[in-house]
């Protein structure tokens, strides 16, 4: 159900909600260099804290539901969830996320802090 | 200074002129918002403060758009805002450049500082709300640091009529002045003050001995004329 042409920028609202989820995560991410590393560092942190959050992330990028994201992510791989991620954060630019997050002040780094 | 900007939100290009004093302090009021949104993480109200940041700034612009524009779109034009209504030459006002240490008082509330502009300057110099309103950030901000660090020199002056500012120290056995405290931003001094050149003091043992060599070219003038 999910393709690359689903996704759609966020709105100003769905965008303060992903800065807030992403928060958490920020000191990890702020130190990569690609977004591939990105990703990865936000799954394997969010597999260990909260999982739920990468669920989020996709329903917000996609404009689904929490359920609707669930279900159709149960049939997907590993891979299939790389290739959502890389779409949304590519629509909705993840070092502007971070940053938003630090401007609004949830979380004490920007992106190239960790430098 | 900038005195427009242009933005663009759903495909459609606004522009937008600086503010007088009565939307910047407007606009202080939805960063204030902004700040206490984020502090709670309240979704609903940070959206908000930025839509009303934008819409006080560039009243053209409809919730509706903001609502359904992209929020890289929004942040693009609310940097654009914050820019243009940014007080040109701040660092000249040392009441801006260092922060204040106080704390917050018990009746304070978002938007007060609004009503403190009004008042102080209502009182000092008796001028209307709309008048006080017309007025560029800038000039309000330097006659507020007029009237701020006249109320201190005169409490300076009452203070020193007082006993309290003649403390009796039990080992001269004498009183001795204690001046009224000043506010950082009136010791730290501002452009002037920092503009002007100190003299280091580098203690002996750091300075150079003997005969101090130059690389060629590169002497000073002094040795030069010598």
């Amino acid at each position: 159900m999910f393709k690359i042409d689903d996704v759609k920028p966020m709105t100003m609202r769905e965008a303060i909600e992903a800065a807030k989820i992403i928060a958490p995560y920020a000191p990890e991410l702020a130190g990569t260099k690609v977004l591939g590393e990105a990703i990865h560092v936000l799954l394997s942190s969010a597999s260990k804290q909260n999982a739920v959050d990468i669920l989020r992330l996709v329903a917000l990028g996609y404009h689904e539901s929490l359920e609707v994201v669930g279900d159709s992510l149960r049939k997907k791989s590993g891979a299939d969830l790389v290739a959502l991620l890389g779409d949304i954060f590519i629509r909705n630019s993840l070092v502007d996320l971070i940053n938003l997050s630090a401007y609004l002040g949830l979380s004490d780094m920007r992106w190239n802090d960790g430098r | 200074m900038i005195e427009s900007r242009k933005f663009a939100l759903d495909g459609r290009v606004y522009s937008a002129t600086r503010v007088r004093l009565g939307q910047f302090l407007l606009l202080q009021e939805a960063r204030e918002s902004l700040f206490y949104a984020a502090v709670r993480w309240d979704t609903g109200a940070m959206a908000d403060a930025i839509f009303a940041f934008i819409r006080c700034a560039c009243p053209e612009v409809e919730a509706a758009v903001l609502e359904i524009a992209s929020w890289s779109d929004v942040m693009a034009a609310f940097y654009a805002m914050d820019e243009l209504n940014d007080i040109p030459d701040s660092d000249r006002f040392s009441m801006l450049s260092i922060p204040s240490q106080g704390k917050t008082p018990a009746w304070s509330y978002i938007g007060r500082v609004r009503y403190l502009w009004l008042h102080m300057l209502a009182s000092a110099y008796g001028w209307t709300k709309a008048s006080i309103e017309a007025l560029w950030p800038e000039d309000a901000v330097a006659l507020i640091q007029e009237i701020i660090a006249e109320e201190q020199i005169d409490r300076e002056f009452l203070h020193s009529l007082s006993e309290i500012a003649y403390p009796y120290d039990q080992a001269t056995k004498k009183s001795r002045y204690e001046p009224l405290k000043r506010p950082a931003w009136m010791v730290m001094g501002g452009q002037m003050e920092k503009a002007r050149t100190r003299a280091t003091r580098i203690h002996k043992v750091m300075l150079p001995k003997g005969k101090v060599v130059y690389p060629k070219g590169q002497e000073p003038d002094w040795l030069v004329q010598d």
